[in-house]
């Protein structure tokens, strides 16, 4: 199956520090990628390389094109929305304009009918359509930030820790409109998480990062089984 | 706290021997150079120098604020004016001597200063440039309200004769008033000296660079703030009773809202948190007008704005950075013993 | 009697006014998160430049086209120029050039067109208006009123409605996630540099007829209306309009109610902008920003 996104040898530091390590990644079409590390493995920050607001050497591929000399705005064009952490809300302004602010830069064809999609799986963003998006609650904002991205119907998005803060059955309900955006709209997944087990049920392929490099990589459930991955990130 | 690192450009907590033997002879040639001017500057020539001088004195508060506790201040020509106005008034009766009225004025200012500062304490950058710029522009106005007008002479201002010099000194009064402003110059290096490399200064500086961290380390940075201020008031309402004593007449068109965007460009042009940056900052102020009004009335305004904006891409460290620049290229010089490129 | 309504129908154009420099102040420091020291100027330059085509014998409102044109295009050059070189640089360095940015302009004024006063014509007839009996208003004010109020409404629906609006105010809200989103938040800075030079250009235009022109025309008018932007909230667009009026009416109040009150204006304005830093720095419909440690 052809990769949409692969990382060739990728190297990002923040001055003196090196955070990733030559990572070499690829995200097939239409499937979910898990990443798994602990806090500081540089997940986050490989994020941060592909949309380019981090520096980073190596080589970035979207559909075969190098993109590493590209702009994060000009990467987001491509198709490709990055969830960041901290979920990136635009506190003082509404929920509708939040979304309207994901469609903005998309093509209108593209986009359209996207609103309706995004409330559909989401009822509680149509209820507070005209709040300030700054005072929903940590679940309502992660859901704003996944609705946001939806808005431009992009090829691939980028999702950094969705579950993090939040109360499992937000997370487990958060994780299967993950599924079906998937399965039905086909949109390629590339999702950061310490959550180990729930991104692991989601995800085809998985890789795990520990300081900033590659230690294990294979199909979702091989690295599921693994013993080293169950005695240090699923309990067990 | 008794933090024994040295920071650039500060000395070690103890000065050692050496170094303030140093900072006494520099001292001692800058005093020979001053007392060399009157016997080959008269008339126009030493009205410059000593403008030149006084102005130093009142950019050496404002270095102190902004290089060390990182305040800038758009509003110190309402100081200086109010410094002025006190000697005018002070000196109008005869009844104080002359060589108090500048240290008198100073007092006045300083205590406005602290008030002012206390009351904007929680002001930081932007907001309390905001402030000081209102206050600027507030000042002249004010010089004109008619209530005030019997102390402040309204629109007219005051006109007066300064003090004569002391019999036996047997110097002219331009002379005598010279001295004055060079005593007071040097009392003010000295003090801010002092406070650059003392305590005071470290914890301002520890201050400028994370306030937060600095109160956390016990530091009273509402007092740092309010002190530096208060310091560079008093300076500036030197200056300006210097200055005002100097052309014997104050009126509110003599003190506009561009005096404190001047004293702004002075210490910016001079350089920031820089030793000579007052002096050289006071020489551009004073100097470029001089020369840019025969140009035209727009030149002066034009070459500050330019000269600014220009610094501040290339060398924001002023004209003293650019002299520390050029000060380091004789390492290239053939003669010199550094010209093997050890380095620094 | 008479008089108060008059002095209302003058605080009701100043408040226009001061509602649209206060506005372009605003849009400026949501563009690019500084106070714009030089907004005044931005104004005053375009206003000459009107001048010069009306006096050559533009039609008026042909000039005013042209002029809120060229500001716009002046406006996207200075961010280009004096503001994106030193957006990474300290506070410090920031407010220097700003200030540097003042003297420039002002001086650009004085070099250009020197430094008499002259009068700048009005399209609105010279005439009075008896609103009620006895009661006289300037043509040039009403008309000051509407153009002020037709131009905050049509910035209002800029904002609200448009895409380029709700990308100023994206990018103004989030610049990271702006970027995330695909949108040129460079761009998006230099328009709302743009529109704010625009803005102001037909503020002045309003004004001149009033205070004369000459370079230090806005130096009455720069603390009312910084005054204005931040009792608003120099973050909140609708707080400068509210600001703006609300100062022409305080300083209404002040003129009239105070002995010598004419002369307190511009120390109650300086006593309005340190209370609102004191107290409550992010005005009345401002947004409340915390400082992460």
């Amino acid at each position: 199956m052809p990769s949409l996104l692969e990382l060739s040898n990728v190297t990002a530091s923040y001055g003196a520090a090196t955070v990733l390590h030559g990572v070499d990644l690829a995200v097939e079409a239409g499937s979910v990628t898990a990443i798994l590390g602990a806090n500081g493995a540089g997940k986050t920050t490989l994020l941060r390389a592909i949309s380019r607001m981090v520096h980073s050497t190596g080589q970035i591929f979207w559909e075969r094109a190098e993109i590493s000399g590209m702009r994060t705005e000009q990467v987001a064009r491509l198709g490709i929305a990055h969830v960041p952490d901290g979920r990136g809300t635009f506190a003082s302004l509404s929920v509708a304009d939040n979304l309207a602010l994901g469609a903005l830069a998309a093509n209108r064809s593209q986009g359209s009918g996207m609103k309706e999609l995004v409330y559909r799986y989401f009822p509680k963003l149509q209820q507070r359509e005209r709040q300030q998006a700054g005072t929903l609650s940590g679940g309502e904002q992660q859901m704003l930030a996944i609705g946001r991205a939806l808005m431009g119907r992009p090829r691939l998005m980028l999702l950094d820790e969705p579950s993090v803060g939040l109360a499992p059955l937000v997370v487990s309900e958060i994780f299967s409109i993950l599924r079906e955006v998937n399965a039905t709209l086909g949109i390629s997944m590339l999702l950061v998480e310490q959550n180990a087990a729930k991104a692991l049920a989601l995800a085809k392929h998985a890789y795990v990062i520990e300081s900033g490099a590659v230690v294990m990589s294979g199909p979702a459930k091989s690295v599921a089984a693994d013993g080293r991955v169950r005695r240090a990130y699923l309990g067990a | 706290m008794n933090v024994d690192i040295a920071l650039p450009g500060q000395h070690r907590a103890g000065s050692t021997a050496p170094a303030s033997r140093a900072r006494l002879l520099r001292g001692a040639a800058w005093l020979l150079a001053a007392a060399a001017v009157p016997l080959v500057m008269q008339g126009y020539e030493l009205f410059l120098v000593t403008s030149i001088l006084i102005m130093a004195i009142a950019l050496l508060g404002l270095n102190l604020l902004a290089g060390y506790a990182g305040l800038l201040s758009l509003g110190h020509g309402a100081i200086f004016a109010m410094g002025a106005y006190a000697a005018a008034l002070l000196q109008k009766n005869g009844a104080v001597p002359l060589i108090l009225v500048p240290v008198l004025a100073g007092i006045v200012c300083l205590i406005f200063g602290r008030g002012f500062a206390f009351a904007l304490q929680r002001l930081e950058g932007m907001q309390f440039a905001l402030a000081t710029f209102a206050l600027a522009i507030v000042a002249p106005q004010l010089l004109r309200y008619d209530l005030l007008q019997r102390w402040s002479g309204g629109s007219q201002g005051i006109a007066f004769t300064r003090g004569a010099p002391p019999e036996w000194l047997m110097l002219s009064s331009d002379n005598w008033l010279y001295v004055l402003v060079v005593v007071h110059l040097l009392i003010a290096a000295f003090v801010v000296d002092n406070v650059r490399h003392g305590p005071d200064g470290r914890a301002l500086l520890a201050l400028k660079d994370n306030a937060l961290s600095a109160s956390a380390m016990g530091i009273d940075t509402v007092a740092a703030k309010c002190g530096a201020f208060e310091l560079s008031a008093f300076f500036a309402g030197i200056a300006g009773a210097l200055n005002a004593l100097l052309v014997q007449f104050v009126a509110p068109d003599s003190f506009p809202f561009f005096l404190s965007i001047t004293l702004f460009i002075g210490l910016v042009v001079g350089g920031i948190g820089s030793t000579y940056g007052p002096l050289l900052g006071a020489c551009f102020i004073v100097l470029v007008p001089n020369f840019a009004e025969q140009l035209s009335q727009a030149a002066t305004s034009a070459i500050y704005g330019g000269v600014v904006v220009a610094l501040m891409l290339a060398e924001p460290n002023g004209l003293a950075g650019i002299a520390e620049r050029v000060w380091h290229l004789r390492r290239f010089l053939p003669t010199s013993p550094n010209s093997n490129g050890d380095q620094t | 009697m008479v008089f108060i309504l008059e002095q209302f129908f003058t605080a009701l154009s100043k408040g226009g006014i001061y509602a649209s420099l206060a506005l372009a102040l605003v849009m400026t420091y949501k563009a690019t998160g500084h106070v714009n020291f030089a907004q005044g100027e931005m104004a005053t330059l375009s206003t000459f430049l009107a001048w010069s085509l009306v006096t050559s014998g533009v039609p008026y409102w042909l000039a005013m086209l042209i002029t809120v044109a060229v500001s716009g295009v002046f406006g996207l050059s200075l961010e280009r120029l004096s503001v994106r070189p030193f957006r990474q640089r300290s506070p410090t360095v920031i407010v220097t050039v700003s200030v540097g940015l003042f003297i420039a302009l002002n001086s650009l004024c004085g070099w250009i067109w020197g430094y008499e006063a002259r009068p700048f014509p009005s399209p609105f007839s010279d005439a009075h208006l008896e609103v009620v009996q006895g009661v006289r208003v300037r043509w040039h004010a009403v008309g000051a009123i509407a153009v002020s109020n037709c131009m905050l409404g049509l910035m209002f629906v800029f904002f609200r409605f448009s895409k380029a609006g709700l990308a100023m105010r994206g990018a103004a809200s989030n610049q990271a996630s702006s970027r995330l989103l695909g949108i040129n938040v460079d761009r998006v800075m230099g328009a709302g540099w743009a529109v704010s030079a625009m803005v102001g250009a037909v503020a002045g235009m309003m004004m001149a007829p009033f205070t004369f022109l000459d370079p230090h025309m806005m130096a009455g008018p720069l603390i009312f209306f910084f005054a204005a932007a931040l009792l608003g909230g120099i973050s909140s667009p609708l707080g400068a309009v509210v600001g703006g009026y609300s100062i022409a009416f305080f300083e209404l109040i002040v003129a009239n109610a105070l002995p010598s009150g004419n002369e307190l204006r511009t120390t109650f304005a300086l006593l309005v902008i340190v209370l609102i830093l004191l107290l409550r720095p992010h005005g009345i419909l401002g947004q409340v920003t915390a400082k992460r440690v």
